[in-house]
């Protein structure tokens, strides 16, 4: 592992790096571009420190080897981008039926399919809240540099323990691949799943005001019930409606409770803003730049950069609403995050999507006349 | 040591009983032949992990036996277990598949958890389709075999897969039927004691699916016996020699006319040969001719030859599954192989 | 002597009827189908003559509903 103090790296290692630090001991991955040196580093490393590196047959697989491990008492990860992580799905739905704590980072590229596969995007917006089917509330996080690819990866794996959930890493091409400073801390600050105290557990339901059921591993004895099929909190199948619906009601709101605390939004000028540029990720970095140019030039705009995509800070938007004349949503894609500002403002104000595809980053010359235009119109 | 009755290993290994199989389903054959294989072992019961996928076959270990289990989505029971494993190799971990489950979506995964020989059991339970979701075709189901997706008969080839998981790299592997049931827990001893892939298909009598495919007309609680037999016909296990001199005549038509045609021949011949109806897996409901010695069967078999309602004779062996312990090998075990690279990496 | 007998718990048993196919193959041959029908249409065994206690209608029962005990003589 690299030591603390600073380092000149490429994001993906700084992924890696933040990972193990949280306590990641188990790593499955299949390759794909541009998630490679996330796997290679972790093929390095986890060796290193007492932890398991497998390359598996497939995606599929390696979400399946992820949960298994976590069961077994992992805190464990895996990184893909796109393609797997589409391919990913349907285990991480399982991970959220289970409510087993894991990391899946998607270093996104430009899609659909195949598409530009060394080049970024934030086209995985939605799927990263909505991929798998059925309904359950998903933790979603978005790094803008080298140093938010480590922090954000031990905040992830954090939310996930602290939760017993899933939590995604969205991450991106560029991101992934540049080199930038990384400062690395002497000390991370980690957070422990529940434990189950005695030796009768209810692993699917909890009397506990955070809504987070103990969790028990395999081989302690507590004879496991683990499946994908509704059960009840023992973990017994158990297929009435009233189970099922108390089920996914309680997993809503154990995160939904917490939402002032996951909420992490980074702010830049909004003090006496008249238009937010609302963005997240790399298109945050040209945003940043736009914003500060057009302050200079006398424009009241302001930055507000999502690090916490999922769950959508709507009610804290839709408070902003009320304090500026509108809002410029600036992405890598055809115009997502931007529905949901919308879904938050009400129509209160105006709402302007800057949406930039084809494999690259808006640059700070659009966002900025972007930012005029919108001027103009107030 | 002392006979343990059935009662001992329902109170210690199995749960939530009646289990939702169909009556005479061979799952909770393997099921009693699991507890047994575990009891034999003296297992610690709280180490055991058994890890399922989805079809009836998931159901033997989740909920019904008393240890951790993983239930997890269709064909990917071996990943989880992967992860599992490695990440607790003090774990016994065995798996309970299909074979939609197991060789259909999850072929990709048998074959590389075989190559990979990691300590993992796995019990492939063969009811020749997809039987919870109605009895479709799946990679095993015979040609020709009518279900409810080959209605006009099945036109795809069924996977040999014991000889497919030990190309793959599996270092013991085996199988059985459902009938079986000494040599299939003996097999599982072998199989969980072996330090590697251990992969046991275990073909199994689903009265509610195969009825319609082999086209049992009987009634229901006839049917459970009707298929074991068949399967002790269809079957011989390797290395032993056939018990007994006999064939098989195909009929050309009605099995009936058949039977009564080569009745009267051998009666006129007075040929001390005795003829009954047997269902085969491979040729259907034909006719099994039973001779007292090898000359006897000779001219049985020329005789049968001429006899217009037999289409064709069949030798004792041909067409049968063969059943027994097909690999027994020792090769480098994958978690052994991930603590010798922490060692070289210098890790803990 | 000792002498051996066949319980049947009709909780479990789903009258499947393997234990009297085997018990006829392979065993003492006293197991018989009952008059007593199952939920699912099946029929409860009988022991009809002294079971020798071989117990293959034990490793054969999918419902772990047949108990084969020893009673002293």
């Amino acid at each position: 592992m690299l030591p603390p103090g600073k380092h000149l790296v490429l994001g993906n290692i700084a992924c890696a790096e933040g990972a193990i630090r949280a306590g990641c001991r188990f790593f499955a991955g299949y390759p794909i571009t541009p998630a490679n040196e996330i796997t290679q580093h972790m093929a390095e490393e986890l060796p290193r420190v007492g932890g398991y590196f497998l390359q598996m047959e497939d995606e599929i697989a390696s979400m399946a080897a992820v949960i298994g491990a976590s069961w077994a008492g992992a805190k464990a990860m895996t990184a893909t981008s796109g393609p797997g992580f589409s391919l990913m799905q349907e285990n991480i739905g399982y991970a959220y039926m289970t409510e087993t704590p894991c990391v899946v980072v998607d270093v996104q590229r430009s899609g659909p399919s195949t598409g530009q596969a060394t080049m970024p995007s934030q086209q995985d917006f939605y799927q990263a809240r909505y991929g798998a089917h059925g309904d359950y509330e998903a933790v979603v996080l978005s790094p803008w540099s080298v140093q938010e690819m480590f922090d954000l990866t031990v905040r992830a794996f954090n939310l996930a323990e602290r939760f017993r959930t899933p939590v995604i890493l969205l991450a991106d091409g560029m991101i992934g691949h540049m080199m930038e400073k990384l400062v690395i801390p002497e000390k991370v600050e980690t957070v422990e799943r529940r434990r189950p105290a005695g030796a009768s557990c209810t692993p699917f339901g909890t009397e506990d005001p955070s809504l987070v059921p103990e969790m028990p591993r395999f081989g302690e004895g507590y004879r496991l019930l683990v499946t994908g099929s509704s059960h009840d909190p023992t973990g017994r199948r158990d297929y009435s409606p009233r189970v099922m619906e108390a089920k996914l009601r309680r997993m809503r709101e154990k995160i939904l409770r917490a939402e002032g605390e996951v909420r992490d939004i980074v702010e830049a000028g909004m003090g006496d803003a008249r238009i937010a540029v609302l963005s997240y990720g790399a298109s945050a970095r040209p945003s940043y730049g736009a914003v500060m140019k057009a302050r200079k030039e006398g424009i009241r705009a302001g930055l507000m950069r999502l690090r916490t995509l999922w769950p959508f800070p709507e009610e804290y938007l839709s408070k902003v609403a009320g304090e500026v004349e509108a809002f410029l949503v600036v992405e890598m894609n055809l115009g997502k995050a931007v529905r949901e500002v919308e879904r938050a403002v009400h129509g209160r104000v105006e709402v302007t999507p800057l949406t930039r595809v084809g494999g690259v980053v808006p640059t700070v010359e659009e966002v900025y006349q972007a930012i005029r235009r919108v001027d103009e119109c107030l | 040591m002392p006979v343990k009755p059935l009662s001992y290993y329902r109170e210690r290994y199995i749960r939530h009983q009646p289990s939702p199989f169909c009556p005479g389903c061979g799952n909770g054959i393997i099921l009693n032949c699991f507890a047994r294989a575990v009891d034999e072992l003296g297992l610690d019961q709280d180490r055991i992990l058994c890890v399922s996928g989805i079809g009836c076959s998931a159901w033997i270990p989740s909920p019904h036996f008393n240890s951790d289990t993983l239930h997890t989505t269709h064909g990917r029971a071996l990943a989880f277990a992967t992860g599992a494993k490695v990440f607790n190799s003090d774990l016994t971990v065995v798996v309970f598949t299909g074979d939609g489950d197991g060789a259909g979506i999850g072929g990709n995964h048998l074959i590389h958890a075989a190559r990979r020989n990691i300590d993992i059991t796995t019990i492939l339970v063969n009811n020749l389709s997809y039987a919870m979701t109605g009895g479709q075709i799946a990679p095993t189901t015979l040609h020709g075999s009518r279900t409810i997706t080959s209605p006009y008969g099945n036109p795809e080839n069924p996977f040999d897969l014991c000889r497919l998981v030990a190309a793959a790299g599996a270092t013991y592997v085996a199988r059985w039927t459902a009938y079986h049931v000494v040599e299939l827990t003996r097999s599982m001893e072998e199989a969980i004691k072996n330090r590697g892939f251990s992969f046991i298909e275990v073909i199994s009598p689903c009265p509610t699916r195969q009825r319609r495919i082999f086209g049992f007309r009987n009634p229901i609680y006839e049917v459970p016996s009707r298929i074991m037999e068949m399967l002790v016909e269809s079957t011989y296990i390797r290395g032993r020699e056939p018990k007994g001199h006999y064939c098989y005549a195909i009929p050309r038509a009605g099995v009936k006319e058949a039977l009564e045609a080569v009745e009267t021949e051998l009666g006129r011949r007075d040929l001390g040969a005795g003829v009954r109806q047997v269902d085969h897996l491979r040729w259907g409901t034909v006719l099994r001719v039973d001779c007292a010695g090898p000359e006897e069967l000779d001219s049985v078999k020329e005789l049968l030859g001429e006899v217009p309602e037999v289409e064709r004779v069949v030798g004792a062996l041909e067409g049968k599954v063969e059943l027994g312990v097909f690999v027994r090998e020792r090769r480098p075990e994958f978690v052994e192989s991930l603590r010798e690279v922490m060692r070289r990496a210098g890790g803990v | 002597m000792v002498m051996y007998r066949v319980r049947v718990d009709p909780g479990l048993c789903k009258g499947c009827l393997l234990c009297v196919y085997i018990c006829n193959k392979r065993g003492g041959g006293v197991l018989r189908r009952s008059g007593v029908e199952t939920l699912l249409g099946g029929f409860l065994p009988e022991c009809r003559g002294e079971c020798i206690g071989c117990r293959w209608c034990e490793r054969l029962c999918p419902d772990f509903a047949i108990t084969v005990e020893e009673v002293g003589d």
